[in-house]
């Protein structure tokens, strides 16, 4: 599965908590437009280059289905921010 | 001896079975004590994420960065990788060597990788300064 779900807390000083869910599937959608001429770049590369244009696409599947359970904290003082991919 | 093997060569011996059942039954017995400690372990230590810590202390103020990297990402890069041609990688392989990181990238097979990341589990590596912690592992 692609990650669903980006989870964002941000602390910032003593009071101020911020925790957003954003969910990735409207930004997918609209992302698709970009993907697909994604896509048709990929398929001329992978023609030019004699590349199988569905390794590739399963390649690439794998690697945005691998991005889930990524995560990035950064912590400066009293500000942290967590990004993490569920 | 073991109680399962005794009873296999007590079976042989009253008839109930021929030799080559026995040699089976026993081949089959000494694989299961083989292979199930190992496996355990295996499945055991297979870390799933790859760790970066970094602590840095300036003046007074302690900063941290966490990345907690999948290391499903690698088994993806590795695939990804597996789809680059030839000359490119031969390409790579010259810059690579030139840069004095002398690794063949032509060797780097998806079915290798699962080894590779088995033996990531043992890895830590830390680095200590006087103002800043870095540390690297799986887990």
């Amino acid at each position: 599965m692609t990650p669903q779900v980006a989870t964002v807390p941000v602390h910032s000083g003593r009071d101020r908590r911020v925790r957003l869910w954003i969910p990735l599937l409207p930004i997918y959608l609209v992302l698709s437009p970009l993907l697909v001429l994604l896509m048709l770049v990929l398929l001329v590369a992978c023609v030019v280059y004699r590349v199988n244009p569905f390794r590739a696409l399963g390649a690439g599947a794998h690697l945005l289905w691998a991005l889930r359970g990524f995560q990035v904290q950064i912590k400066q003082g009293r500000t942290e921010v967590l990004v993490k991919l569920t | 001896m073991n109680e399962q093997r005794k009873q296999i060569l007590e079976m042989l011996a009253e008839g109930k079975i021929t030799a080559d059942e026995a040699e089976r039954l026993i081949a089959a017995l000494e694989r299961s004590v083989d292979e199930s400690p190992a496996e355990g372990e295996a499945r055991r230590k297979a870390p799933k994420y790859l760790r970066v810590l970094v602590d840095e202390r300036a003046e007074g103020e302690q900063a941290r960065v966490n990345v907690r990297i999948p290391l499903q990402l690698l088994r993806a890069g590795v695939r990804l990788a597996s789809l680059i041609p030839p000359s490119a990688l031969n390409q790579a392989n010259d810059q690579l060597a030139r840069s004095g990181v002398p690794i063949d990238l032509t060797q780097l097979k998806p079915e290798h990788i699962e080894d590779l990341i088995e033996h990531l589990a043992d890895m830590s590596i830390e680095v200590e300064e006087a103002t800043a912690n870095v540390h690297v592992f799986c887990e």
